[in-house]
């Protein structure tokens, strides 16, 4: 392999900024879809800083554990979905402020 | 002898075995089978005592210890270095007792068949009968105190039982019997303890109460002569202790001679101690304590007068040849202690001289036929007593066999008239002397007060014989038996007093020629009430005369009255064909220092006269008639009546032990149980104190502490658990949004703590 | 500022750039749109950072199926449209910003200050194997101080590679056990004399492939590092050649061609006893190779089928041959030693993916497979219709269980004897 020419701070940095943006989005939006979709980004930038950090150790094992985020992100959003789907038939909504029945 | 003398457990065991068979037979036999069953036993009994004494004399008259088979280690425990077999011995002394026993015991239950005749209760008394005779004579075959001891209680047991038979008499008499009953028991008691005690100082002294061991020889000089001790000398029929000690364990007799021959022996209580002799007299002070409550002298006499209330056989046997002789045997086994014990002699000697006289004096005032020979009995006790105190064993045992000839003669006799007056009553009343008196009798017919009788010679000859034969014998007339044995009595106190300068032999000499003054006054004087002058009543003049079996026993009783004296004539008189002391020297072979004695004719001479003289006074008091025209002793009508009432009254002796001992201890139970019992122990300690303070302390715990503090904590705790969660309530919101910057935030916490050391470090760089 | 770099920071900036604009855009379609082109540039990221196949995989899942999810749902829902309205919570945002901000200021002061950059990797272990070339000397026992390397080792025959510590051994060559015998001495406990013992030394971060070569007196060890990095090209290999044949001059490594015999391609010009050739990469294929000393033909190899992304090693060693006399003659022989090394694959390849899925990570493989079975099967309940109007009818008895009961009832009438009503429907 030859030597990395982009230092890995570079990646780290640009996956700890998207990360910041994913959470905000999950934060300020309304929508529950919005929020899925912060949620990848999230996972996205954690995957970045994952294979980032594989090749500067020359361990597979970083990537793998990409692989399976993905994955995983993948049943995850289906399962999102559908729930949201179902929460959609009954409520009629999916803003997240009028979903609050769990109130204690 | 071993042979012989083995069968001596069988003596035991028949009296016993009757009595068993009776037991639980006795309701399927009639009652000629029951009173043969009885007498049966005791007669096999004498036979087989009688057996042993004719083979004694043939081994050289030792003693032998005999094992019974079952009982050998009767307490062992060898932690406490105690081992006390059950062991019989078989002696001379013990074979005297024996005879005695089961020979008067056998005429009584004999007796007793008729006397008893048509009682609901025949069966049980021929059980206490046997029981009686099998423990008396456990207590005369025993080889060791504690077998003395059973013997001693069981017969204490007996009389008791036999005593309170007719406890279900009518018209209050019932509780009189069982009174008189439950009076001796206590009153043995008493003298328990002080054989309890002798038992205990003699085992702590010499770790043993065996008398003899297998194989010792009796210790002590013998015939007053001191015998020197040969090695090898051979033991002929007149010396003995003289082989060298093969046994060399010894009996608590043969340890006293050689610890006293040594001298200086000190025993050790704990922190005191005392020189053998004291120790020995302290032992032997306690025996007379025993022995005056057996043997009914003064202070325990009391019972004796009142166990009168019991069958008239019972009297003759328990109370007059046999169990009240139980002291002068005791006294007579230890012959060796009493020996060491000059004190303690006086002291018995005292004792006996004393009751003799007192019993005498109280005799003479007595109403009832059976009290009067009660008081006799203890008169002539005493005499026994003062006999063996004065070192007189064999004098003791003599006047021992001959007052249980006469004496039980005497008490069946009186219960011959008894029994005659009784039905003599019966028979007036049933052929219509009613009159005026009715069915029922406003005061119930006393058959045994003399004032009730009179007249009896003519309807009951036999009786009346023997009877006289029997008071005769008593007063000491020659050559009647009981001449021979008083005399041998007087002339111990005599040499006692004169030859040895015990002060107690005068004392006794004189106080006993009283005593017998008395006898004879008092005898006759029963004599001329009882059988003499007219019928005072209708039952006297009905009054028939016994039956042979009730007839029979008196006559045997009077010929053996009149030729018991032939049993120890002393030296000095020499009567054909019967030898001198046969029984001195018969007992010398088991009873260490005893002596025999010299005829002191003088004295002889002068107790007859006395003797004479007073009878010759009662009879020219009481005839023709014994009572004043009021029904008053004719006593009464001279200047003596005040002492005729007092001894009427016994002396007030039973008054007095009431007011000194009975009420104080009957008022201070009472008190206790009332006051300090149910009052302040019940009362005020139990229920105020205990009760009602854990009341409060229940109530205190309950209310303010669980209710107010506990339950008030848990309550408070619930609230605040549940104030919290109201509180916390408030994070769940419901709103994601919330949930995710809190956990934005609790991320961004954990990864600042991580990353601490690494800002520190860019931080201080 | 290299090209990379460059790239690097423009498409930095347009993922930073699609990401804001995905959280600032109220039309969620036009979100979905950002985050996808979002995604392809952390595809790209991938692909700079020798993931290949991750990148691959990115752009397929991520970016093609998920994504897709995301707009069906959308489209479903008809979620284009947002509502306005009440901000409970009003200060969540605000907050999160300045959090957040503080956040990226502490991770930057961090990454930069802790050096990241400047760690390394752990150091791999050293490898040695040790290859028989000595004719004339029977199956040696190899150790080094202790640790067995080689059992019973033949000629021509070479050991696998073994990991040794670094550090400095004692080399020590015994005569192995004869064959069929069970019990043998430990040669290391029994004092027997070693054929060779010689200092050894292992260098870190090597591998290298150790020839037992010379006369079976005169022992040598040729030292011959191997080189099992990846190959830039898929289908080449990797060749060393070893002159372990003693008493001979240079020789001359030849490629021969069989279409064109007369001219051989020099591979290798001169080779001494005890040298070790360069590595030298060659194409796939089937090759014909020849020792030549002087014109004159020494040895040679023929048909020789090479698998592709090797290290092979030839070795020219003496053999022992029987003559007709009974003789020995010893005659040089050429032959490829046997196992063959593979060389690595390349990071991130798909080969090295698969090789590592498949081995070290097989369970997570097996684990995330019945997960998204499970998930499949737990979407399809969760968004199906029937659901929602079953819950809402509960209350209706279906006519099967309906039928049942009837039965059941009418059972019980019939045991008990009385007559049996069927109930009107």
């Amino acid at each position: 392999m030859q030597p990395p020419t982009v230092p890995v701070e570079n990646f780290i940095i640009l996956s700890a900024v998207l990360f910041i943006m994913g959470i905000l989005g999950v934060l300020v939006r309304r929508n529950a879809i919005m929020i899925f979709m912060s949620v990848e980004l999230m996972l996205n930038a954690s995957n970045l800083a994952l294979v980032a950090f594989a090749r500067q150790w020359g361990d597979m094992g970083g990537q793998m554990t990409v692989f399976f985020v993905i994955s995983i992100a993948a049943a995850e959003v289906a399962v999102g979905l559908a729930l949201i789907v179902a929460i959609f038939k009954t409520k009629k909504t999916i803003d997240i402020d009028e979903l609050n029945t769990l109130k204690g | 002898m071993e042979n012989f003398a083995s069968l001596v457990p069988l003596v035991i065991l028949i009296p016993f075995t009757g009595s068993l068979i009776n037991l639980f037979l006795g309701r399927y036999l009639n009652e000629r089978m029951i009173g043969t069953v009885a007498s049966g036993a005791a007669g096999i009994a004498f036979v087989i005592a009688a057996t042993m004494t004719f083979a004694m004399p043939r081994f050289g008259y030792e003693g032998v210890v005999v094992n019974p088979p079952i009982l050998d280690s009767w307490l062992y425990i060898p932690s406490a270095a105690l081992n006390i077999p059950w062991q019989l011995r078989v002696d001379t002394l013990s074979l005297t007792m024996m005879l005695v026993v089961t020979g008067v015991g056998t005429l009584i239950h004999i007796y007793a068949i008729g006397y008893m005749h048509g009682d609901s209760r025949f069966a049980r008394f021929f059980v206490y009968l046997n029981l009686f005779l099998g423990f008396m004579l456990i207590l005369v075959t025993g080889n060791n105190l504690l077998v003395t001891f059973v013997g001693w209680e069981g017969v204490g047991l007996c009389s008791f039982l036999l005593i309170g038979f007719w406890f279900d008499k009518k018209h209050g008499v019932g509780w009189k019997n069982s009174n008189a009953a439950r009076k001796a028991f206590i009153v043995n008691r008493v003298g328990d303890f002080g054989f309890l005690m002798a038992i205990f100082l003699t085992f702590w002294t010499f770790g043993t109460l065996d008398y003899y061991k297998p194989g010792e020889h009796i210790p002590g000089p013998v015939h007053g002569e001191t015998v020197t001790i040969e090695p090898g000398a051979v033991a002929s029929s007149d010396t003995h202790g003289a082989s060298t000690e093969t046994v060399t364990d010894k009996g608590i007799f043969g340890k006293a001679e050689d610890l006293l021959a040594e001298g200086g022996h000190i025993v050790h209580f704990g922190p005191f101690s005392l020189s053998l002799e004291a120790v020995l007299t302290i032992i032997t002070l306690f025996m007379i304590l025993g022995v005056t409550g057996k043997s009914a002298q003064i202070p325990l006499f009391v019972w004796l007068p009142d166990a009168m209330a019991g069958p008239t056989p019972v009297s003759a046997l328990i109370h007059a040849a046999t169990m009240v002789t139980a002291g002068i045997y005791l006294i007579t086994r230890n012959s060796v202690f009493f020996h060491a014990a000059p004190l303690s002699s006086a002291v018995v000697t005292l004792v006996g001289a004393v009751t003799a006289l007192i019993a005498g004096f109280i005799a003479v005032g007595q109403w009832d036929i059976k009290r009067v020979l009660a008081y006799s009995t203890v008169s002539q006790l005493g005499f026994m007593v003062a006999a063996v105190g004065l070192g007189g064993y064999a004098a003791g045992m003599f006047h021992l066999v001959t007052h249980a000839f006469f004496k039980a003669l005497l008490f069946l006799g009186s219960g011959s008239v008894i029994h005659a007056v009784e039905h003599g009553h019966h028979h007036a009343h049933a052929h219509g002397d009613h009159g005026d008196q009715g069915h029922e009798e406003e005061t119930p017919f006393d058959p045994q007060d003399m004032r009730n009788m009179g007249g009896l010679a003519r309807k009951m000859p036999i009786t009346f014989w023997t009877y006289l034969i029997g008071t005769l014998a008593l007063a000491g007339i020659i050559p009647l038996a009981g001449f021979w044995s008083k005399d041998e009595i007087l002339g111990k106190a005599f040499n006692g007093g004169f030859n040895d300068g015990k002060i107690e032999g005068f004392i006794a000499l004189g106080l006993l020629i009283v005593a017998a003054a008395f006898t004879a006054f008092y005898m006759w004087r029963q004599i001329r009430l009882v059988f003499l002058g007219k019928p005072r009543t209708a039952a006297a003049e009905h009054a028939p005369e016994n039956g042979a079996l009730m007839t029979f026993p008196l006559v045997v009783l009077a010929v053996l009255s009149v030729l018991g004296g032939l049993l120890n004539i002393p030296l000095g008189v020499n009567i054909p064909l019967v030898p001198n002391e046969i029984l001195t020297l018969w007992l010398e072979h088991s009873v260490p220092y005893t002596k025999g004695l010299e005829f002191n004719f003088l004295l002889a001479v002068t107790a007859t006269v006395i003797a004479v003289a007073a009878i010759f006074v009662a009879d020219r008091l009481y005839s023709p008639e014994p009572l004043t025209k009021t029904g008053k002793d004719k006593l009464e009508a001279t200047g003596l009546r005040a002492y005729f009432r007092l001894a009427n009254a016994k002396l007030y002796w039973d008054e007095t032990y009431f007011r000194l001992l009975e009420n104080p201890y009957n008022r201070l139970s009472k008190w206790l149980a009332n006051v300090v019992d149910w009052d302040w122990w019940h009362d005020r300690f139990h229920n105020n104190v205990i009760r009602d303070t854990f009341n409060r302390l229940a109530g205190f715990l309950a209310n303010p502490v669980d209710r107010g503090a506990i339950d008030k904590a848990f309550l408070r705790l619930g609230d605040a658990v549940a104030a919290i969660g109201g509180r916390l309530r408030g994070l769940q919101t419901g709103y994601i949004r919330t949930y995710v910057f809190t956990m934005l935030v609790g991320a961004l916490i954990v990864i600042f703590l991580i990353l601490l050391p690494l800002l520190r470090q860019a931080v201080g760089r | 500022m290299s090209a990379e770099l460059v790239l690097f920071i423009v498409v930095a900036a347009v993922a930073i750039f699609a990401a804001a604009l995905m959280l600032i855009s109220r039309n969620a379609v036009h979100s979905a749109l950002f985050l996808v082109i979002n995604l392809l540039c952390v595809a790209f990221f991938y692909l700079m950072l020798n993931a290949p196949f991750l990148a691959m995989v990115q752009i397929t899942v991520y970016a093609g199926a998920i994504m897709v999810l995301f707009m069906f749902v959308i489209m479903l829902l008809g979620a284009e449209k947002l509502g306005g309205g009440s901000t409970h919570y009003g200060w969540i945002p605000t907050a999160s910003v300045i959090l957040t901000t503080i956040f990226l200021i502490v991770a930057f002061v961090v990454v930069t200050q802790s050096g990241i950059g400047s760690l390394k990797p752990a150091p791999q272990t050293p490898e040695v194997r040790f290859v028989h070339a000595v004719d004339g000397m029977p199956a040696v026992d190899v150790y080094l101080n202790d640790q067995k390397m080689a059992e019973h080792l033949v000629f021509e025959e070479g050991t696998p590679l073994n990991k040794v510590r670094t550090g400095d051994y004692n080399l020590l060559v015994f005569a192995a056990c004869p064959e069929g015998e069970s019990e043998c001495p430990d040669p290391l406990t029994s004092g027997a004399a070693p054929l060779m013992a010689a200092p050894f030394k292992v260098e870190p971060e090597s591998t290298v492939t150790y020839v037992l070569a010379g006369t079976p007196t005169a022992l040598r060890l040729i030292s011959s590092p191997t080189d099992l990095s990846t190959l830039d090209s898929e289908g080449s290999w990797r060749l060393t050649v070893v002159n372990a044949m003693p008493d001979t001059g240079s020789l001359q490594f030849l490629q021969l061609h069989r279409s064109d015999p007369a001219n051989p391609t020099v591979i290798v010009p001169a080779l001494a006893y005890g040298e070790v050739s360069e590595v030298v990469v060659l194409p796939d294929g089937t090759y014909d190779f020849e020792f030549a000393q002087a014109g004159t033909r020494v040895a040679v190899i023929d048909a020789l089928r090479i698998p592709r992304k090797t290290h092979q090693y030839l070795i020219l060693g003496p053999e022992q041959v029987v003559m007709a006399n009974g003789s020995i003659e010893v005659r040089p022989k050429a032959f490829a030693v046997a196992p063959v090394l593979k060389t690595i694959e390349s990071f991130g390849g798909p080969q090295n993916v698969g090789k590592e899925l498949l081995t070290t990570y097989l369970l997570g493989f097996e684990m995330v497979a019945l997960l998204l079975l499970a998930t499949m099967v737990g979407a399809i309940i969760l968004a199906r219709e029937e659901v929602v109007h079953r819950v809402r009818k509960r209350l209706v008895v279906s006519p099967v269980v309906k039928r049942m009961n009837q039965s059941i009832t009418a059972n019980a009438a019939a045991i008990q004897g009385e007559p049996t009503n069927t109930p009107a429907e």
